[in-house]
């Protein structure tokens, strides 16, 4: 079904490209939030996705390949959006996001605050990471292309993305560590 | 606290909140009102064509103009008689070595010959329309390019014309009308011919099809399956050679395959086990038509192979820890292959190794970064003489000639579609 919509869609039919959309956009929308931590920011980047791949769907050899080269191309949008309040030297901090409350069996509160810390020292594109493998379920040869790097190179950030969180959490949760002279005790 | 990936998982989705977007229409407004680009403006769609296999020169000896009068009859018979054998050999031979000729390259739609000593250039093919691409054909005589279709066409996507002239650029003939699918080009040995890609009769994904410059018919040659990477296989061209493209259909065989030109004796070439989804991407083969080559995924990157197709003996080109190596093509000797490289630093870069996989080579011209479709080097070749690499840098681009020595490159072009191609000319 949806290869026929993307089939459709690469032949110019808008409608077709509007039910693809349609599917998307929540997916698309929730990953950018994950990764800009901004909602308007994050409506940015999935707009500036979705227009692009109308422009582009034509180029797009493979039409089974129309989700993750989606997702690459909303990546990138989030980057580029990173990129271009850099540019323009606002100060881009890390603001909490307006979430409406959600039903959490799994974890407590207190975890929940944990891991929200250890995502915010993640930079972007470590973010970008995790939401792809961990948030869209996508397996590493597809967050490798989303992102433009060789397999290892995303498994390695990954992993690294992924300690640096675990590395927060456990301090956080480390009580009484004190530094002597350089070491710690 | 330790996380797992279900709490991950959970947390991400939780912050990511369940509230459906309602900027969908403003978006939907916005590509109502945007043009969709050509399927053929995507740099990736020409990736390697066989540049050095492409191209020669018909330079005809000086006649025998002045031979006085007094010469008796039957020496002038001799002499037109070795004329005549000399012009022929000085057509090269389809494969191996060969003399640089003429060196064409496109760029912003124009087709323009390029002297790489001096840059001057001069058009070939211009005008109102948008031509691209050209490869010569192996004898020099003519080359193929590509050309927009006129639109509006009443279809989205007009396509593209496949088209050819002779190597100066005069007689532009049109082969074939707008084709929303047309895709890479291979000249069969003796120029009589071109394969290339089109779209498969039934199911998904691309076919062969063969078109005759003599005016007969067209062939479509429909194995039943996609198809990618299609070439004429050394030294005779008896074959066509090509990989089955699963990922336009996951149900298809994988594997590498040859069928003669008629569409008869389909085989499969022995090639080891699948073990990942890039595998047999980036076929190409040896001037002798003995050695394959082609690219799997590995454990982790991206690898070369190279298969003796007389034993069926598959080996790993040598590549340095964490790089990816993809895309080989073989020198005109066939002792060499040119591959992109990407490295941990994220950036490709042409190199240039040793098919007998005693070294990891050299890296030749500038780094290039991944471009919007792929690869942002592209459409890489040797030069006849096998001294130099000629490639398109997508993300730049230019049409650059990279010199195996290592010295400086030279920018041919700089364009929308810089692609170049060089004439073959014999040997002395």
């Amino acid at each position: 079904m949806q290869r026929e919509l993307v089939e459709r869609a690469r032949q110019g039919d808008h409608d077709a490209f509007a039910s693809l959309a349609g599917a998307a956009i929540n997916r698309l929308d929730g990953a950018a939030r994950l990764i800009l931590r901004d909602p308007e920011q994050a409506k940015d980047a999935v707009q500036n996705a979705l227009v692009r791949a109308w422009r582009d769907l034509p180029t797009l050899r493979d039409p089974e390949r129309f989700d993750a080269w989606l997702h690459r191309l909303l990546v990138h949008a989030c980057l580029d959006e990173v990129k271009r309040l850099r540019r323009h030297r606002m100060n881009v901090e890390l603001t909490e996001l307006d979430v409406e409350p959600v039903a959490d069996h799994a974890s407590s509160a207190a975890d929940r605050d944990e891991l929200e810390r250890g995502f915010r020292r993640l930079e972007a594109d470590q973010r970008a990471l995790i939401v792809l493998h961990h948030y869209l379920d996508l397996p590493l040869p597809e967050v490798a292309f989303a992102l433009r790097v060789p397999l290892g190179t995303a498994k390695s950030r990954l992993h690294r993305a992924v300690q640096i969180m675990r590395a927060g959490l456990e301090a956080d949760a480390r009580p009484g560590i004190e530094v002597t002279e350089g070491r710690l005790t | 606290m330790t996380v797992n990936d279900r709490q991950l998982f959970e947390f991400l989705d939780g912050q990511a909140g369940s509230r459906a977007p309602d900027y969908l229409d403003d978006i939907l407004t916005q590509t109502r009102r945007t043009r969709q680009r050509p399927a053929w403006s995507s740099i990736e769609r020409w990736l390697p064509v066989d540049i050095s296999a492409t191209r020669a020169g018909l330079a005809r000896p000086v006649p025998w103009r002045a031979i006085t009068a007094f010469v008796v009859v039957g020496i002038l018979i001799a002499a037109l008689i070795a004329i005549s054998v000399a012009s022929r050999q000085r057509l090269p031979a389809p494969y191996g070595l060969a003399r640089n000729g003429q060196l064409l390259v496109s760029g912003d739609g124009d087709i323009f010959s390029v002297d790489p000593a001096t840059g001057k250039r001069t058009a070939v093919v211009s005008g109102s329309t948008f031509d691209f691409g050209p490869v010569f054909s192996r004898d020099g005589t003519k080359f193929l390019f590509l050309r927009g279709a006129p639109a509006p066409c009443g279809k989205a996507d007009c396509g593209l014309i496949l088209a050819i002239a002779n190597a100066d650029g005069s007689g532009v003939r049109e082969l074939t009308t707008g084709l929303p699918s047309l895709d890479w080009a291979d000249w069969s040995p003796d120029g009589s011919s071109i394969a290339f890609l089109t779209d498969a009769p039934t199911g998904p994904g691309h076919a062969v099809e063969i078109i005759r410059l003599d005016g007969s018919p067209t062939r479509i040659i429909d194995v039943g399956q996609p198809v990618a990477d299609v070439s004429w296989r050394p030294p005779t061209g008896e074959e066509l050679v090509f990989r089955t493209d699963w990922q336009a259909d996951t149900t298809a065989e994988r594997g590498v395959f040859a069928v003669r030109a008629d569409g008869s004796g389909l085989r499969r070439i022995p090639t080891p086990a699948i073990s990942s989804e890039g595998d047999y991407r980036g076929v190409s083969l040896s001037p002798d038509g003995q050695l394959l080559t082609y690219q799997d995924t590995g454990a982790k990157h991206f690898r070369l192979h190279i298969v003796d197709l007389r034993t069926g003996a598959d080996r790993l080109l040598p590549q340095p820890a964490g790089t990816a190596q993809l895309g080989a093509a073989f020198s005109p000797d066939g002792q060499d292959v040119v591959y992109l490289r990407w490295a941990t630093d994220d950036q490709f870069r042409i190199v240039v190794a040793p098919v007998d996989g005693s070294s990891t080579g050299i890296e030749l011209g500038p780094k290039a970064p991944f471009g919007d479709d792929g690869p942002s080097i592209n459409n890489y070749g040797w030069s006849p003489d096998g001294t130099a690499v000629l490639a398109n840098y997508d993300f730049e681009r230019v049409a650059r000639l990279l010199p195996i020595d290592g010295s400086k490159p030279t920018d041919l072009l700089k364009g929308e579609l810089a692609l170049a191609t060089y004439q073959r000319l014999a040997l002395p």
